[in-house]
């Protein structure tokens, strides 16, 4: 299982559950609080698939979407 | 903004959040999404830092000239910010009045009060006459094949 540490003053945990719901199909998140940080425990549902490498990255970036999502003004 | 390393295809850039919102930092950053991953954080010092690790295999100097992209990206961001903060009332304003325009007015009112009370009447004579709607006087419901029709059929 991988781990990913998330500021809280910069990642909102609405945006993190949401993230988490459109990867549901390629891994299974837990997402937990421990003082200032979230931290997301990621497992991929398939193992053996080349993809996993990325999951991780493109999961970071599908949050940087969602807080840019929020931000127009 | 702070200090910069740069480590093949990894670049972490330090910005001072106290020159630039965080909403300018992280709408940049969303710039580069598709060149990059990025990953944001706080440093000791409460700079955020912003991770970017390339996509795909580029040569590390390549890669480090997406530095001045995004900072010259985080200036155009944080002057967005900026604008939008400043004009914010401004624009509440205009969208407050336009809104209001499309409320009808006192006028408009009345000409449907009058309107209605006229099909009331044109109604209520058509009572008095009594009228049918069955009864067609005019003929408006006879089919034009048999209105035209021509004798010797």
């Amino acid at each position: 299982m991988n781990e990913i540490r998330l500021h809280s003053r910069i990642y909102r945990r609405k945006n993190i559950e949401a993230a988490a719901e459109a990867f549901s199909e390629i891994a299974s998140f837990g997402i937990t609080r421990r003082g200032a940080y979230y931290h997301v425990g990621l497992s991929p549902r398939d193992p053996a698939s080349p993809d996993n490498a990325n999951i991780q990255d493109e999961f970071c970036n599908y949050l940087v979407y969602l807080a840019k999502r929020g931000t127009i003004s | 903004m702070g200090k910069k390393n740069a480590a093949g295809n990894r670049i972490d850039i330090r910005v001072k959040e106290a020159l630039y919102p965080l909403d300018a930092i992280m709408t940049a950053a969303y710039g580069f999404i598709d060149r990059a991953y990025i990953l944001l954080d706080y440093g000791k010092n409460g700079d955020v830092v912003v991770r970017f690790r390339s996509k795909k295999k580029t040569s590390p100097e390549v890669f480090a000239a997406l530095r001045g992209e995004f900072e010259n990206e985080l200036l155009h961001q944080s002057l967005r910010v900026a604008l939008g903060k400043k004009n914010r009332k401004t624009r509440e304003l205009i969208i407050t009045q336009a809104l209001y325009a499309l409320k009808p007015g006192e006028d408009e009112l009345e000409k449907d009060e009058d309107i209605e009370e006229e099909l009331k009447g044109i109604l209520a004579e058509a009572d008095e006459e009594g009228a049918d709607y069955l009864e067609d006087p005019l003929g408006i419901a006879v089919p034009w094949e048999e209105k035209h029709k021509k004798k010797d059929e």
